[in-house]
């Protein structure tokens, strides 16, 4: 019955367009350590489709079980940021001229920063700058550089 | 006397080496069946945590079966059909020392790869510590410190309906950590998916496989910041968050799981072992006193929602996560009139000006207006609907955004969809009486699921419908004929109005079987032989008369299943933007219908039509005005076209009444019905 039913609905569903899910991992690890990106290809691929705007794929995530979790802690902290930034460049930007929102707290909390306040406030003054070359790594080199000698958020940022 | 003590010194050695092997190796292969004794003893192979652990279900000849589908799930060879060779063997691997085969980097000792496994049988039999083989499990260890489970919640990602795969939702788990530092965007969610490369993949080929399960589903785990991203920014769905009252133990015990379940694979089935079947696993062996799985045919996503609530106490809070669309329409709904009049003039043309240049207004809230622009700017781009000129206005209009002050209270929304939970039960029966120029009816009908154009809308996308296998049958009191109605192998409408944010085009695709009235011709030529015959033989003409009596009292008409597949595309227009309820919703669309049926000269017919939709939503009641006309004159054939006009009043979300009354050539009818879904 279920074969049955399986083929008409299909005869259905040939024409419109379809998001397959896929969920290769390639080498992605373990944790958030999913990123031993230096070598990862498919993480790249995704950094870049979503840089470009089209429709991401899974095409990274963390294996249960099967794959090496080999990562060092600062490595680690800094792919993920790189990650985030790539993934939501976009939403960063428009709450970074906001000056709040959930993913630049988000942000704030992977940069090591716990005040997020003085966090928004800076980024909105320093918009401008912060995203003058319109690129991800180029957003996320000034803002490193920003919590790290910015005397505004040097106090409640942890690197 | 040296070379004496040097030989008994290397026989001492030689005898102390052999003792301490075969004593050590002794007492391992001694404690195993000790071991395993004890779990015959206790038939442990039959308690239901280990039959969840290893998935197993029952065949229809009572035999147990795996779900897990890949070798590398199971211990034992027989593994997968044999819950207690499985668990024997488990005791076996987890108390013996093994080493990985060369090049393999992948390898785990059992130990490792299958945590929980152990940790229930060490609990169930009592097994020290050190009767368990040493084992460098580090690698899970880290992969569990960085998850740090405490609390788990399950994520519904809205019907889409413009992806077939999506049309009945999505479910996915998500993992809360105990850090009170990581912000929840961070922390990780589960999903549950068939493993397609969709590079070497076209959709055809996938929805076969998906559907025959051809594809080994597999759990992967993202930051749930990827699956937001996905689905809220880039395909516009809603996620609802429903927090799971679990304890940290239950969890934590679900979490080793899913390490395990990282060298399973299960064929996927789109309609019954989905995404949220096997969540249900997941759940059960977090908690195994529920019992999620065994109950429908299908598994929709939006049902098993339900499923959660309907325990008490398991679900203890619902989150709604808006999609930029759904964001958009809220703060174009909480927009005063000027306000949503220059909205209007800048999205036009991207006039931005007209905002930036503007003398300061007390009316209008500028970063306000900026906020929902940039939104609408990035949702067309998204959506395709952006010329590239627009990128270099968006980007003028953030930095005049950066440096304006918040003006307005970004919350206090409310919700653009509804949580799927408060929704009427997928599947339906109708049952119907009617009277028709063809004599009257008692009629029933069926569907699997979803949801019709004359259900309530709430928990589903308004003025949509998705009928996957329904059907309607009809008993005519005169022909004394069963007839089959209609039957929808997939029926969905989708109408989203069209408005300045996007074009969205709704359409409607159909396939199965309709029904149509065919007039007679075997009627109007046994008439003329009879009128012949009447001049030709006057000794017979009683019975000619008689004959002729018969058949003009006989049926002319015919009533007809035709197998059916027709599709329309157009435009649906409503007042979206504005406060409060959406009353009403207009529809014109045009495409094409197929009809097949032996009677019709050219049996296959292919024709053009149009069809218009007029919806009145008066929540308890609604309204449905359809006309379809297909020009099967391009044939030859008359035209046929089908006008219907249905009212419905919702006694309960679950019981329905409706009225309803149809037109086709030749044909006419008004039917009354009761709709019960569950």
């Amino acid at each position: 019955m279920k074969r049955i039913l399986s083929v008409s609905l299909f005869l259905a569903l040939v024409a419109s367009p379809f998001y397959v899910a896929s969920a290769k991992h390639g080498a992605a690890g373990c944790g958030l350590g999913s990123v031993v990106i230096t070598e990862n290809k498919k993480v790249h691929q995704v950094i870049a489709a979503t840089v470009n705007g089209t429709v991401l794929n899974q095409s990274f995530g963390i294996s249960t079980g099967t794959l090496n979790c080999e990562t060092s802690g600062f490595t680690q902290k800094q792919v993920e940021q790189q990650i985030f930034v790539h993934m939501n460049f976009q939403s960063l930007e428009q709450e970074f001229a906001k000056g709040s929102g959930e993913k630049m707290e988000a942000f704030a909390s992977l940069m090591g920063c716990s005040d997020t306040g003085t966090f928004g406030k800076v980024g909105k003054e320093k918009f401008s700058a912060l995203f003058d070359q319109n690129t991800p790594d180029s957003f996320l080199e000034k803002m490193r550089f920003e919590v790290a000698n910015n005397s505004a958020l040097v106090g409640s940022c942890k690197i | 006397m040296l070379t004496r003590l040097r030989s008994f010194f290397i026989i001492f050695f030689l005898f102390s080496l052999f003792g301490t092997f075969s004593s050590a190796y002794a007492t391992d292969t001694k404690k195993i069946l000790e071991y395993q004794k004890l779990a015959e003893v206790k038939k442990l192979w039959e308690e239901r945590y280990w039959i969840l652990l290893l998935h197993y279900s029952k065949t229809t000849f009572g035999n147990w079966v795996s779900e897990a589908d890949s070798s590398s799930f199971f211990l034992s060879k027989e593994g997968r059909n044999n819950p207690k060779s499985e668990l024997l063997s488990a005791i076996e691997a987890f108390m013996t020392p093994a080493s990985p085969p060369s090049g393999d980097e992948n390898w785990m000792h059992p130990s490792c790869k299958f945590p929980e496994r152990k940790r229930w049988i060490q609990e169930k039999l009592s097994i020290p510590d050190q009767d368990f083989t040493e084992v460098d499990c580090s690698r899970f260890e880290k992969w569990f410190a960085t998850l740090n489970p405490k609390g788990a919640k399950i994520i519904f990602a809205s019907y889409y309906m413009n992806a077939p795969a999506s049309i009945f939702g999505h479910t996915l788990l998500k993992l809360d950590s105990g850090d009170p530092n990581r912000k929840e965007i961070l922390e990780y969610s589960v999903n549950y998916a068939a493993n397609a490369d969709p590079e070497s993949t076209n959709a055809i080929v996938y929805s076969i496989l998906g559907l025959f399960g051809g594809y080994p589903g597999t759990f992967s785990l993202f930051p749930y910041y990827v699956k937001i991203a996905e689905y809220n920014d880039i395909e516009s769905r809603d996620l609802w968050e429903y927090e799971l009252d679990l304890k940290e133990e239950e969890v934590k015990r679900m979490t080793r799981h899913l390490w395990e379940l990282g060298a399973a694979t299960f064929d996927y089935y789109f309609l019954d072992e989905n995404c949220s079947y096997h969540l249900f696993s997941l759940i059960e062996v977090a908690r195994p006193s529920l019992y999620l799985r065994d109950k429908a045919p299908f598994v929709i996503p939006g049902d098993t929602v339900k499923k959660y609530l309907e325990q008490a106490g398991l679900v203890k809070e619902i989150k709604y996560r808006p999609s930029l669309h759904s964001k958009i329409i809220q703060k174009l709904r909480k927009m005063n009139e000027e306000e949503r009049d220059l909205y209007e003039n800048v999205m036009k043309n991207a006039n931005i000006s007209l905002l930036t240049n503007k003398e300061p207004d007390p009316k209008i809230r500028t970063s306000f207006l900026s906020d929902t622009i940039l939104d609408s700017f990035r949702y067309k781009k998204a959506e395709g609907n952006s010329p590239k000129e627009w990128d270099q206005t968006y980007k003028q209009l953030l930095l005049f955004r950066s440096k304006l002050p918040t003006d307005y209270d970004d919350s206090g929304y409310s919700p653009i969809t509804q949580s799927p939970h408060i929704g009427h039960g997928s599947s339906a029966l109708y049952n119907e009486v009617g009277t028709s120029n063809l004599g009257n009816f008692l009629g029933f009908g069926y569907r699997a699921a979803v949801h019709d154009l004359l259900n309530t809308d709430q928990g589903y996308i308004p003025n949509s419908s998705v009928d996957y296998f329904s059907l309607k049958a009809r008993y005519y009191q005169d022909s004394k004929k069963l007839h089959l109605e209609e039957f929808h192998i997939i029926r969905m409408l989708s109408l989203t109005p069209y408005n300045s944010l996007g074009r969205s085009v709704s359409y409607f695709v159909d396939s199965g079987a309709d029904s149509s009235v065919y007039e007679k011709n075997r009627n109007k030529e046994d008439r003329k032989l009879l009128e012949w015959q009447a001049l030709l033989r006057p000794e017979d003409l009683s019975y000619t008369l008689y004959r002729l009596d018969e058949i003009s009292r006989s049926e002319k008409y015919e009533r007809v299943t035709n197998a059916n597949l027709e599709t329309t595309f157009g435009y649906s227009f409503q007042d979206e933007f504005s406060e409060g309820p959406k009353r009403f919703l207009f529809s014109a669309q045009a495409g094409a219908k197929v009809r097949y049926n032996g009677k019709y000269d050219t049996n296959a017919i292919v024709a053009p039509q149009i069809a218009t939709y007029w919806i009145a939503n008066f929540d308890i009641f609604k309204a449905v005005l359809s006309l379809h006309y297909y020009t099967f004159s391009v044939y030859g054939i008359p035209d046929d076209y089908k006008a219907q006009l249905g009212f419905r009043y919702a006694i309960h979300a679950n019981h329905e009444l409706r009225l309803e009354a149809k037109a086709q050539r030749n044909y006419n009818e008004a039917s009354f019905s009761y709709v019960y879904q569950f």
